[in-house]
């Protein structure tokens, strides 16, 4: 077997979403919370020293799948060709023990309901068997992504395996390496407190901002949209706040 | 077993398919020409997957640093491209003509199913009826659309009466700076061809860039698809970016820009303060002025920012508290921006999209002469017109056979102003305006008819997707007649129409015109027009949906001019045949015509034309471009030794001459506009509406921008539950700051409101703006709740959350032109 993995290159995606809607689309998904290929965003930082948190994320095919050994009905394999982790929905009777052992949260469910059968990213399988690369990684306007011999991809990249909160690659070795986003560079001098103060001057007209300069800064975490990335979410509405943009 | 079995019931769907290939190009992606792969089961599509007309099988096309610098990359879609089978096969569509029961408006009437004959006989008959009645006035409008000094209705020299129109929707805000201080026109060197003169740039040549200043500009979401992807490169290759604007943007993150948040209509004062920088210090590019710059109009402008007129100094320190820009930030922003030559400072359409906008895009046009930056290798215009260069291959030439009539039908008004034109008809015609003022108004230039609309065609959503809706319906609702092609039942506009016809989605189900004359030969977008796609019909439209050429032929032929209109397809008269021979009898002899190769450019590029029948089955021509020698501003004339500025004195004009010597009052532009960009609050004493400064700031103290969004083109795809709901949710983006003080956290149901709308839509908490500033995305559709009912909203409260309810459409007394998208507004908590 020759292990494939995924290459995400964080600082080039801008989170639109292609790979997750082409996915749907090969796979037919109706639209909701079956996102095998999911794309997490959340906010960094508070004005005007504010960053976007962008992660593209479908499964790390892992070396240790902690699902396969998790579920009772024998309804997820790890296949030999490519080391893809497939599930038989067939099999699957929906018992979410897979999302319980995941910490990736790469088991999706289409619903809230009991029983609902899991469905997963297939690494393009039936696409790699015609010498197709994974419709994701063909689809992204950008270029972020990547794919082949786990091998090939850690020789070219690097090996991360962890960018941002992710949880600790050794617990199941996923087969996806990525490249954080670059640090941000200041080219010319910014004075934050003073840009804070500057909010709330006006000229030639009353001052009509009347609220308090700190409640720019500080607020409650649960005022402001999602703040933190969160790749585990067990229902429908959590993965759609999870996954959501803000660009509509 | 189990692996086989799994990977079987992967790839059942995707057996035994045909592909075809198509764009979802549609206007509002910016006219991108993304290619799309489409693959077909049983008549229906089933997937759609990226390009792989070129390096098909390769994730990242940069690893091949030749396919780069060549520009031999594939044309990517966004999500909106893999989206279209929700739109496609919506149990939403609309199936058949219907006509109107009852009076027009949201709520108000209701359709009934018609016939085809019924329907078009009913069109022909009606038009046919108003052409009699006015034979002197301009009684039509085709809203796809009026501009570039054209109607684009297809009858237009056939039958008089529609009205034509100056000016675009795009660049508005931009225009009187080109012209005025350039002497560059959009509509002379992207439409006409009257001039040679291209202010674009292609995308390879961002990598000749040291710095990018995205000035209200997110490309990622609002620039042409492959530029974006350069602009990445470029970065990764040591080009820094600067983003400005009052919102931190997605591209911004993803290119690693400095936000220097800035209020939002105050950039005229942040870049008076930075040439003030520029011409004290002394840090301009003085051979470039020499060469470029009309000298006397340099030297007033200098006056004027160094406070020797007005006696105002326009220093960093003045621009500090308008703009609300630290002073030294400014100055050192002045400072980089003079070193770092080559630079792209690009303007995006929005920032001048507003009251007094004109200012704000001729000081970037300014700012980029004045450092030598306008047309160099790795340069900007700054403007509007910088989408345009010379294509690198031409596509073939559609010939329907068409014998032109000879009706002319003089330019009317602004293609923005046509809300006024149904405003002012009223009043008008109840002797409440002079013909004078209602010139002025709508833009109307003497000599012109002026127009009294009665029908109104509407192919999209329009009614739906520019500044002042409620006064816009209003207008629509008056028209004695209209109708129009619409997707879905529940789109705005469709409450206008007395007969609506179901539209085929043309990318897909159609060999339709797209419009301005964009045929099934779809050129390649800005930044990278090397390649052309040729979109046959890939699979049939639901129901009674028929081919919008055939309904144009149809009327043709009822209106008695089908024989000089299509002559060609004078014998098809069964929409059954339509599509197949339109194909057979006009584009194929157009290919075949091309593939000759009588100019020989194929032959330079190497191309080899390969038969129809071939051609067909991968239908993309694409040429590699000579790596470094891309197309940077005005490349071409500057290489001629010809000045490409067509103003007056030939050089870049800071001063305008014209605007010096003439009475704008007394021209298209109805209003007044100064000869260089001044900061001016107010003008003429009339606070602009959508300024800080307006007393209105007192009930509507938050600062409304409009962008665009990722998922919807315009309005198209507004309902599209892959994107809605699986992407996005449709919000108001508000600063913690303004939260707090109205008791609002993110998901709460808020209503946006001033004195032009009422807008219900929920909200999202953001540090990602400016506080004082909101943000709503541009093309939601409007969902009257028909129970909310005022004067201001006579169909009930907007519960979708259109931000272009809020948006008043006042140019005068400055000049008209610009689709404002920006508002004051306030917001309150739902129920409070």
């Amino acid at each position: 077997m020759t292990q494939y993995g995924f290459y995400f290159d964080q600082g080039r995606c801008y989170g639109c979403k292609a790979c997750s809607v082409a996915c749907k689309d090969w796979n037919d998904i109706a639209p909701g919370a079956e996102k095998w290929m999911s794309v997490y965003m959340w906010e960094k930082g508070t004005f005007p020293l504010t960053s976007i948190g962008i992660l593209a994320f479908s499964c790390g095919h892992c070396d240790n799948p902690v699902c396969v050994e998790a579920c009772g009905n024998d309804a997820i394999i790890k296949e030999d060709k490519y080391g893809a982790v497939l599930v038989d929905k067939d099999k699957c009777q929906g018992d979410r023990n897979c999302f319980a052992a995941c910490p990736y949260g790469a088991p999706k469910f289409a619903s809230d309901e009991p029983g609902t059968k899991m469905g997963k990213c297939s690494m393009c399988i039936d696409r790699l068997e015609n010498g197709q690369l994974p419709l994701c990684v063909a689809s992204c306007p950008m270029r972020a992504l990547d794919f082949g011999p786990i091998e090939e991809l850690a020789k070219k990249y690097g090996n991360t395996r962890k960018i941002e909160t992710m949880p600790d690659p050794n617990t199941t070795m996923p087969n996806w390496i990525a490249k954080a986003n670059s640090p941000k560079e200041q080219l010319i001098p910014y004075d934050v407190d003073k840009a804070l103060q500057l909010t709330k001057r006006r000229t030639a007209t009353d001052d009509v901002y009347f609220g308090d300069i700190n409640a720019v800064t500080e607020f409650p975490l649960d005022t402001i949209c999602i703040s933190e990335l969160r790749m585990k979410n067990a229902t429908v509405a959590e993965v759609l706040s999870a996954t959501s943009s803000d660009q509509g | 077993m189990s692996r086989e079995s799994i990977v079987n019931k992967l790839s059942e769907r995707h057996k035994e398919v045909d592909y075809f290939y198509t764009t979802c190009h549609n206007n509002g992606c910016w006219d991108a020409t993304c290619l799309i792969k489409c693959s077909v089961k049983d008549g229906k599509i089933i997937s759609i997957e990226p390009d792989d007309s070129v390096n098909p099988g390769i994730a990242r096309e940069d690893d091949d640093e030749n396919a780069i610098q060549t520009g031999m990359i594939q044309a990517r879609a966004c999500p909106m491209g893999h989206a279209w089978r929700q739109e496609l096969y919506s149990e939403n569509r609309l199936l058949y003509p219907m006509k109107r029961i009852g009076e027009k408006g949201a709520g108000k009437g209701h359709f009934e199913r018609i016939s085809w004959e019924e329907a078009l006989d009913t069109i022909a008959n009606k038009m046919k009826q108003l052409a009699e009645e006015n034979p002197d006035t301009p009684w039509l409008y085709y809203c796809y659309y009026v501009a570039f000094e054209s109607s684009d209705f297809p009858f237009a020299s056939y039958m008089p009466g529609t009205i034509t129109g100056w000016g675009d929707h795009s660049t508005s805000g931009s225009a009187a700076a080109e012209d005025f201080h350039l002497g560059v026109r959009l509509t002379d060197c992207l439409i006409k061809g009257t001039s040679d003169a291209f202010p674009g740039f292609e995308a390879p040549d961002l990598l000749n860039s040291k710095l990018v200043v995205l000035w209200g500009f997110d490309p990622m979401v609002a620039w042409f698809g492959i530029t974006p992807y350069y602009m990445k490169l470029a970065q990764e290759r040591g080009c820094k970016f600067i983003l400005l604007d009052p919102v931190y943007n997605v591209s911004a993150e993803c290119l690693g820009a400095q936000w220097i948040p800035i209020r939002p209509g105050t950039d005229t004062a942040f870049g008076l303060a930075v040439a003030h920088v520029l011409y004290s210090e002394d840090l301009y590019d003085h051979e470039y002025v020499a060469q470029w710059v009309e000298p006397v109009g340099f030297e007033e402008w200098r006056k004027y920012i160094v406070g020797e007129v007005d006696g105002v100094e326009h220093t960093p320190e003045w621009a500090e508290p308008i703009t609300g820009i630290p002073a030294e930030t400014i100055r050192e922003f002045a400072r980089y921006y003079a070193a770092m030559k080559p630079v792209h400072m690009h303007q995006m359409y929005g920032v001048s999209k507003r009251n007094l906008g004109d200012y704000a895009a001729a000081v970037c046009i300014l700012l980029q002469a004045m450092t030598g930056n306008l047309s160099i290798p790795g340069g900007c215009e700054g403007g509007g017109a910088n989408l345009v260069t010379q294509p690198r291959i031409f596509p073939p030439v559609p010939n329907t056979g068409q014998i032109r009539g000879d009706v002319v039908n003089p330019i009317t008004n602004n293609n923005n102003k046509v809300t006024e034109v149904m405003h002012c008809q009223r009043l008008y015609a109840a002797g409440e305006i002079s013909e004078e003022e209602f010139r002025r108004r709508i833009g109307c230039p003497e000599g012109s008819p002026l127009p009294n609309l009665k029908m109104a065609i509407i192919p999209n959503n329009y009614i739906n997707n520019q500044h002042h809706v409620s006064k816009r319906m209003q207008g629509f609702a008056n028209m004695e007649f209209s109708w129009g092609w619409q997707y879905y039942p529940d789109q705005t506009s469709i409450e206008f129409l007395d007969i609506v016809l179901p539209s085929p989605i043309i990318q897909f189900e159609s060999t339709d015109m797209h419009f301005f004359g964009i045929n099934r030969f779809w050129g390649a977008p800005s930044g990278m027009q090397n390649y052309f796609l040729f979109a046959g019909k890939g699979v049939n439209p639901p129901g009674e949906i028929r081919s919008k050429d055939w309904v144009w032929m149809e009327l043709a032929r009822r209106l008695g001019f089908a024989d000089k209109y299509c002559p060609k397809m004078l014998d098809v008269t069964d929409w059954r045949d339509w599509d197949e021979q339109v194909i057979e009898r006009i584009y194929k002899p157009a290919y075949e015509e091309w593939a000759k190769d009588e100019s020989g450019l194929l032959d330079y590029y190497g191309v080899v034309a390969r038969p129809w029948e071939e051609f067909k089955k991968l239908p993309i021509v694409r040429v590699p471009g000579e790596p470094g020698e891309w197309f940077y501003p005005f490349k071409n004339t500057v290489q001629w030794g010809r000045s490409p500025f067509k103003t007056p004195s030939g050089k870049i004009e800071f001063e305008s001459s014209y605007l010096n010597n003439n009475d704008l009052t007394k021209t298209r532009y109805g209003g007044q506009m100064d000869a260089y960009p001044r900061w001016q609050p107010t003008y003429q004493d009339e606070p602009a509406n959508d300024s800080y400064y307006h007393s209105w700031t007192k009930n509507y103290p938050l600062s409304m921008v409009t962008p665009v969004s990722t998922y919807r083109q315009h309005s198209s795809n507004d309902q599209n539950p892959w994107l809605k709901g699986d992407c996005y949710e449709h919000m108001v983006r508000m600063s913690p700051a303004d939260a707090k003080d109205r008791g609002i956290k993110t998901g709460d149901r808020v209503l946006v409101y001033n004195q032009f709308g009422e807008v219900e839509i929920t909200a999202y908490v953001t540090s990602k703006l400016l506080p004082g500033t909101v943000s709503i995305g541009h093309g939601e559709w409007s969902k009257f709740d028909n129970v909310r009912k005022s004067k201001l909203m006579p169909y009930g409260i907007d519960t979708a959350g259109n931000c272009n309810l809020l948006i008043g459409d006042t140019h005068l007394p400055h000049i008209v032109g610009a689709l404002l998208t920006a508002g004051l507004v306030e917001i309150r908590k739902v129920g409070e």
